[in-house]
């Protein structure tokens, strides 16, 4: 061609490649969470270079992943300790944290995607230089301002999650503004390692039962009998024990001494502590299944492409935090109190309680090995003929028609408001990430995996004038920015004036307090109380000549609290005035029942 | 001819507005109330503060101009700049720049004034030749060496705001060059209970970082104490339980706080006990005994055990004191809180309800009892706690049984025609002889414009001015003819009572007594030993190891006035809205946010 030089994508003129710097100071299970939308930011930007800023603690299993070019660590237990240490001067100790962030700050960068959601994110975001930025950065008054809607989203899930079905991997993916992988997430970077630790003739089932806490954990004893009663049931099937850490070893070898006097034919194997994470891919990428706690493991799992048994308990909640991918099933309690909040302390948790180790074993058995094609009719199979009670949920992955991860239950439950309005928000949002409405498919999933009977239009009408209420106040926030952005745009503003926009300004501060106890009062709108509220501390505009801009953009957030609440009303709205007519289920139960009656009827009639 | 112009504040606003400076000059006026322009003889405006003019009322510009002309040839040859104290609105300066060539900082410390400067002259035509400062930490290391000119009429209406910035140019190290962390301790309830929240608030306007210990908030239970049962044994005993559990209160307190200096109120719970861990603890005391000590005589055991005993009474007193060995005693009368006792009616003001032609505010004691009797018949109307309505002036009393807080007495004081103050006693019929002190009511009912006629005290009149600032009886009969008398003249109240105010706000507000307090303490060898506390490490000590990174050593400095450190002072003189983060400054937050993680 004529010198015009042709750049794929993700490169840069002159040769030089995409720089892409991601912050994740989290988890590891976000570390895993995170790896879909690096791998799609690969396939969409060829050559680029990726770095990843994360804690020193998770360096083998980022370093595992194989996804970064450059893994930058920051050790936070050592900060930690040398904070406290009175023989370290402060000079000494900010001289260790400015060399800390030295290897990666300088660098300007292409793009920067900060995942970390707190104040260490923002600052860190801070002080990177880069063309764009997506997720975290702090703004110049010292706060957090979420620049991306994605991330405004995160902060409001956090605060409402049981009306959020979102998995952290599609948040990701949304922050990223990357499709979902094509492949594999991991496949050809890791799992070709497990050294045949897996004797071959058996069909593996990984069981991990560790996780963070201890309150997340089954309890060790319904591990025994799970593996118990699997073994007993499966006579060509073994059990592979994975883990790590002085715990988790002192707990499975307690597992393995309980069960081995009946199984010391090789059934039972146990790899804790012995796997990096790695050897760990390799093993359970051999795996038939894996049974696990909400862990790590269940992310490389699904990363490789095994599928996954998770146990979720505590203040898990498996939309956010499950296996990524379809076909991974996810049990989790259905008491009142679960998920329980991110901050209470429980002395009591019945959440693991529900799940019996002899009915999880066969649960198990029904799935089969993996890559069956039955394996979805089987679980609703057995799951009719075993049922799980009120008390506990089973739900089942997959890919919803946008693409994104749902996890629907097996078993038909009766819907909850809740229900009902995690799915309206899930519309709402895939709305405004660009995605056209898909009423019909919505509905279709609202009546397979909910029965709606016990839900009346009066359930939802004091909670309907309640959104009304709150349409009002987010219109009079509006109105009230309208007459400041007037007032402002006059020119001089005398005494009088000054004096009366500052009742208007306060006006406003009355109105977000009654705003945010909408969201208090009826939880349902939590999730447009929050989001505006977040919004509205991301108007990053401090500078007081700029008031009129300030005051415009806060305007544009009560606008857009407005629309998202009309949307909400229109379509529970909706919801309520065709479901019930159109449920083709509810009309078969009624015309049965209606058919029932009259037999009795007619057959009174005869004697 | 000068005049003010929107136009000339916007260049100088761009021209200066950057940093603190920008946040002072766009933020609104906030003591509007204290000062106002005026139109002179020479057509130029003048400026007033507490109704005492900064500049000629005839011709301003003249003025300034034989100001500079005479500063001018005072100022050394070798004088690298002039650091220049006090702006008013500026006639001076723009002299004195018209006749020097050297670079000049203007130390102006109310931005009010630096506002309306701003609007008359246009300082942006100087350049950079020219800098302004509102804050004392902002002329540190900025003016080395420079000249030091005073605008005298700036100096002399508020000389408590030049004062730390002076010292600083001389390099006196004195308690206004600190920001002291003190922790004040009040007592349950009582009449220095208000006087504690007072300290506070007075301490944390000049800057100090001042937390309160209320002790107010246990109120409840030493009632509830009383009431459990009637047995004195058992009520010592349980009160005796009840002062221990306070002490471990405030020294658990003192472990969180970390300060620098204990500030303890009369009848605070800082008993011999506490004063003696504190003591050992190398942490100073300062006990403001503001009772009769002829009365309230536990003075005896808590004095010697602390730093600085600062009193209210002197000559019957203070050699006694001195007689038992003690040299840590300070005369401090009491003084007005200006936050509560203004002038300006308050939001929400009630001119009526709490007004009277003759108004009494304050407790039912045995003398006045008897006293306010005899002045039934000249509009009385009272207020206050321990008056039962059953008594004879039961008719009189405008809220029986409710006790009347500081901003609704500040309402009567403003509103009522005459504020009768007459000093409590227990056992006089009326006034008390031998009276030395003076209340804090004296100092109140002037700092909210209030005229009042006081009994005679001892240490009155070289506090007030009897008959020029306040009105002084002796008994009931010279009581009953000044209030007939001044009743009747209004203007000669409304001047006394304005002479009363602008004294007060002067010389007797809790700020000037706080700062004469440090500056007694610091002139006896007080300085902040906080690096005693695990955490916390001299500031002096930071800079010189981190000599070799000028932005280390930059940004220590900027704690100089602190003493100590430890992480929390260090994220709090970080202010991201000024400018950018420095790599300092962003490597202080996240130490500061991984401490917080960890719940420190």
């Amino acid at each position: 061609m004529n010198g015009v030089e042709i750049l794929s994508p993700g490169e840069e003129r002159g040769g030089q490649r995409r720089t892409i710097l991601i912050l994740a100071m989290t988890r590891m299970g976000d570390l895993f969470q995170l790896a879909p939308m690096v791998a799609s930011l690969r396939e969409e930007n060829k050559g680029c270079s990726i770095a990843l800023v994360a804690y020193r603690e998770f360096a083998e299993a980022a370093a595992g992943l194989s996804l970064f070019d450059d893994l930058y660590l920051v050790d936070a237990l050592a900060l930690r300790k040398m904070i406290f240490d009175d023989t370290v001067s402060w000079g000494e100790k900010i001289a260790r944290v400015r060399e800390m962030t030295s290897d990666w700050t300088p660098r300007p960068v292409d793009l920067l995607i900060n995942l970390t959601p707190n104040r260490i994110g923002a600052v860190l975001g801070y002080l990177v230089t880069a063309a764009e930025v997506r997720g975290v950065t702090m703004t110049r008054d010292g706060f957090r301002a979420f620049l991306d809607p994605a991330i405004a989203y995160f902060g409001q899930m956090v605060q409402n999650r049981t009306y959020n079905d979102t998995n952290l991997v599609d948040l990701f993916l949304r922050v990223g503004k990357v499709p979902p992988p094509r492949g594999l997430v991991l496949e050809g970077r890791m799992g070709g390692e497990d050294s045949g630790l897996l004797p071959a003739g058996r069909t593996w089932i990984a069981v991990q039962t560790g996780a963070s806490v201890e309150i997340k954990r089954w309890p060790e004893q319904a591990f025994v009998r799970m593996i118990a009663h699997l073994l007993s049931r499966a006579p060509d099937w073994g059990v592979v024990l994975i883990g790590a850490g002085a715990e988790e070893t002192a707990r499975n070898r307690r597992i393995v001494a309980a069960l081995e006097d009946r199984w010391t034919a090789g059934r039972i194997l146990n790899l804790t502590g012995q796997t990096s994470v790695a050897t760990l891919a390799g093993v359970l990428k051999k795996a038939a299944r894996l049974v696990s706690n909400d862990t790590g493991a269940m992310h490389v799992a699904a990363a490789m492409g095994t599928p996954v048994v998770a146990l979720s308990f505590s203040n898990l909640y498996y939309h956010e935090t499950a296996p990524y991918g379809e076909g991974h099933v996810v049990i989790q309690s259905r008491k009142s109190c679960a998920p329980c909040g991110l901050d209470a302390v429980c002395l009591n948790p019945i959440c693991r309680e529900e799940i019996d180790p002899e009915w999880l074993a066969r649960l198990v058995l029904a799935l089969g090995s993996s890559g069956d094609p039955h394996e979805k009719e089987r679980l609703v199979s057995f799951l009719a003929e075993n049922p799980p009670g009120a008390q506990l949920l089973v739900a089942r992955s997959e890919f919803d028609g946008r693409g994104a991860l749902l996890y629907r239950p097996v078993t038909r439950y009766p819907m909850t408001l809740e229900d009902l309005f995690r799915g309206l928000y899930r519309q709402i949002w895939s709305m405004e990430f660009g995605a056209l409405p898909d009423w019909e498919s919505a509905t279709r999933l609202f009546l397979e995996d909910f029965d709606p009977s016990g839900l009346t239009r009066a359930d939802w009408e004091e909670l309907r004038a309640e959104a009304l209420e709150l349409g009002g106040l987010l219109r009079e926030g509006e109105s009230l920015c309208d007459e400041i952005s007037r007032s402002l745009s006059e020119g001089e503003i005398g005494e009088e004036e000054s004096k009366e926009l500052s009742c208007t300004a306060k006006k406003l501060e009355e109105l977000d307090v009654r705003i945010r106890e909408k969201g208090w009062v009826a939880p349902a709108l939590g999730p447009v109380t929050s989001l505006f509220a977040i919004e509205k501390e991301a108007v990053a505009i401090d500078d007081p000549l700029r008031l009129l801009e300030m005051v415009e953009a806060v305007g544009q957030v009560y606008c857009q609290g407005v629309l998202r609440n009309d949307r909400l009303i229109r379509l529970a709205d909706r919801w309520f005035s065709s479901v019930h007519s159109k449920d083709p289920r509810q009309k078969k139960d009624g015309a049965g029942k209606a058919r029932a009656l009259r037999q009795v009827a007619e057959r009174a009639l005869r004697r | 001819m000068w005049q003010f112009d929107e136009n000339v504040f916007r260049a100088n606003l761009q021209a200066y507005g950057t940093g603190e400076l920008r946040e002072a000059l766009v933020r609104p006026d906030r003591s509007r109330e204290r000062w106002e322009t005026a139109a002179s003889k020479e057509g130029s405006p003048t400026i007033s503060w507490d109704g005492m003019s900064l500049h000629s009322r005839y011709d301003p510009v003249a003025e300034g101009e034989r100001w500079a002309e005479e500063v001018v040839a005072q100022i050394p040859e070798t004088a690298p700049g002039i650091l220049l104290l006090g702006l008013g609105l500026g006639y001076h300066l723009h002299a004195l720049l018209c006749r020097t060539r050297l670079p000049v900082l203007v130390f102006e410390a109310s931005p009010d004034i630096l506002r309306a400067s701003f609007r008359l002259f246009p300082w942006h035509n100087f350049g950079d030749r020219l800098r302004f400062a509102t804050d004392p930490a902002q002329v540190r290391g900025q003016a080395d060496g420079y000249f030091l000119l005073s605008h005298a009429p700036s100096e002399k209406v508020r000389p408590d705001a030049y004062r730390s910035v002076k010292n600083l140019a001389e390099g006196n190290l004195r308690a206004t060059s600190y920001s002291l962390r003190v922790l004040v301790v009040s007592p349950v309830s009582g009449g220095s209970y208000p006087i504690a929240h007072s300290v506070v608030r007075a301490l944390r306007n000049m800057g100090h970082r001042a937390s309160l210990f209320d002790a107010g908030d246990f109120a409840g239970s030493l009632r509830a104490i009383g009431a459990q049962t009637r047995i004195d044994m058992h009520r010592a005993q349980l009160r005796g339980i009840f002062q221990n559990f306070m002490a471990e209160m405030i020294m658990a307190r003192i472990f969180h706080e970390k300060p620098d200096l204990i500030v303890g109120l009369a009848q605070s719970p800082l008993s011999p006990e506490v004063l003696e861990k504190i003591r050992s603890m190398n942490i100073p005391v300062a006990y403001w005994f503001v009772e009769d000590f002829r009365i309230a005589t536990y003075w005896e055991r808590i004095a010697p055990l602390v730093t600085s005993f600062a009193v209210i009474q002197k000559e019957d007193w203070i050699p006694r004191l001195e007689a038992r060995g003690l040299s840590n005693v300070l005369y401090l009368p009491t003084a007005a809180d200006r936050e509560i006792f203004r002038p300006e009616p308050a939001q929400g003001e009630d001119p009526v309800g709490f007004s009277a032609p003759l108004a009494f505010m304050g407790a039912g004691y045995y003398n006045r009892q008897h006293f306010l009797r005899h002045l039934v018949d000249l509009g009385l109307s009272i207020w206050g706690a321990d008056w039962e309505e059953s008594d004879p002036l039961g008719p009189y009393l405008r809220s029986p049984g409710r006790r009347i807080l500081p901003e609704e007495a500040a309402q009567i004081y403003r509103n009522s025609t005459i504020n009768l103050n007459l000093h409590s006693s227990v056992y006089h019929r009326g006034v008390n002889p031998e009276g030395d002190f003076v209340n804090p009511r004296t100092f109140e009912i002037a700092a909210c414009g209030g005229f009042q006629l006081v009994d005679r005290r001892s240490l009155l009149s070289e506090l007030f001015v009897p008959g020029e600032e306040v009105a002084v009886f002796n008994d009931e009969a010279s009581c009953r003819k000044l209030v007939r008398h001044y009743q009747s003249h209004p203007a000669e109240r409304e001047a006394m009572a304005r002479a009363a105010c602008q004294r007060t706000l002067r010389e007797h507000t809790i700020e000037n007594r706080m700062e004469s307090w440090l500056d007694h303490l610091f002139s006896r060898g007080f300085s902040p030993k906080g690096a005693l506390f695990p955490g916390r490490q001299s500031v002096d000590s930071l800079v010189a190891t981190s000599a070799d990174d000028p932005e280390l050593s930059g940004f220590f400095d900027r704690f100089r006035c602190f003493g100590s450190v430890d992480l929390e002072d260090l994220e709090r003189g970080i202010h991201p809205q000024e400018a950018p983060l420095s790599e300092t400054e962003a490597a202080v937050l996240l130490l500061r946010e991984f401490a917080r993680e960890v719940g420190a």
